[in-house]
């Protein structure tokens, strides 16, 4: 009997470099469900989103963190309005990335 | 065709570029213009969330969170080069005192070396004025006492004319022992030459406290009194102690 995985949509932050901006990431599982038995039919497939593209959902799953949904919603909102999150790769320094309202 | 490079430096070699311009200042100019342009920014930003008005949402909260880290950051970065602007002039001033101060304190040595074969002859002196006035005061009572008798015995005799000089002589007698009565004249030492000052010797109080209780209660009012137990009590509250006679009040504090 194979069961489906728990909460097949999460949703995780991320830091692509140190002291980088946060990086918001949409996890999820396709699964094919039985509808009779409510069991796997075929193997789950994972797989993990950020606005850059695809990431490792191993990697997702073992070194970041998970958050709330709204908090994923808020993250990307932050990148719309700070635009040096944008650069993911790059340390975020909050001494000339001046934060307003 | 004359080469006057040659001519016109003593090494032969011209001077690297900038060696006209003026003596360095005490602080990078370029570093604090920065600073401050930024800073201006940081203000400018800080009235945006002043005028933002209150904090309704744990994003909004999240964003000012940055904002304040980021002035936290740039205090450190001016900090630093504050500290890195100031060192060469801590360490010529360093270099000042450790160049004057051996000396001085070996003056001082000097002064306080020789102190007291100089007390010991002032306060000798003094002790031999005290001496001497007690002894010339001791005489003028007695003095006054035997003119005193001899007008009473004169004017017992009916002898006007010689109870009115020896009034006379007793009230010159009285001048002469309050003139007597005056503190005797400080012991002092004066120049040998004329160039130095003269010296006596002060007598200085110090207090050494016998019994805490009436000590205390005879200071309790004074200002530096509750000073010092306020900031007693507050670091006893902070280790968990309860301290009587005092209340425990907060202050929340954004960290």
């Amino acid at each position: 009997m194979r069961t489906p995985t728990d909460r097949p949509v999460r949703f995780y932050k991320a830091r692509f470099k140190s002291g980088g901006p946060l990086v918001p990431i949409k996890f999820t599982i396709t699964q094919d469900i039985d509808p009779e038995t409510g069991e796997l039919a075929d193997d789950e497939v994972f797989a993990a989103a950020s606005p850059e593209g695809p990431v490792n959902p191993t990697w997702v799953e073992e070194t970041c963190h998970e958050i709330p949904e709204d908090q994923y919603w808020a993250l990307l909102a932050a990148r719309a309005t700070v635009p040096e999150m944008l650069a993911t790769h790059v340390r975020l320094d909050l001494r000339h990335t001046i934060i307003t309202p | 065709m004359n080469d006057f490079s040659n001519d016109l430096f003593e090494s032969g070699a011209s001077p690297a570029i900038g060696h006209n311009n003026p003596p360095a200042g005490p602080f990078r100019e370029a570093i604090v213009r920065e600073h401050t342009e930024l800073a201006a920014r940081h203000i400018a930003a800080a009235e945006l969330w002043v005028k933002n008005g209150a904090i309704t949402s744990e994003e909004q909260a999240a964003k000012l969170n940055d904002f304040r880290s980021g002035v936290k950051a740039v205090i450190k970065t001016v900090e630093n080069d504050r500290k890195a602007d100031k060192k060469p002039h801590d360490d010529a001033g360093k270099a000042v005192q450790e160049a004057y101060t051996p000396i001085i304190a070996q003056l001082k040595k000097a002064v306080d070396l020789t102190e007291k074969p100089l007390r010991d002859f002032l306060l000798a002196e003094q002790r031999r004025k005290e001496a001497e006035a007690a002894a010339e005061r001791k005489r003028i009572a007695e003095e006054q006492a035997r003119i005193e008798a001899e007008r009473k015995a004169a004017e017992a005799e009916g002898d006007a004319a010689r109870a009115a000089e020896l009034e006379g002589i007793e009230k010159q007698a009285q001048k002469e022992a309050k003139r007597a009565d005056r503190a005797p004249s400080k012991a002092s030492v004066g120049s040998a030459t004329g160039a130095g000052k003269s010296t006596s010797v002060r007598r200085i109080a110090y207090a050494k406290v016998t019994a805490v209780g009436p000590c205390f209660s005879y200071f309790r009012d004074h200002p530096d009194v509750l000073d010092l137990l306020t900031r007693l009590a507050t670091n006893a509250v902070r280790a968990g102690e309860t301290v009587p006679g005092t209340e425990t009040h907060h202050e929340e504090k954004v960290i």
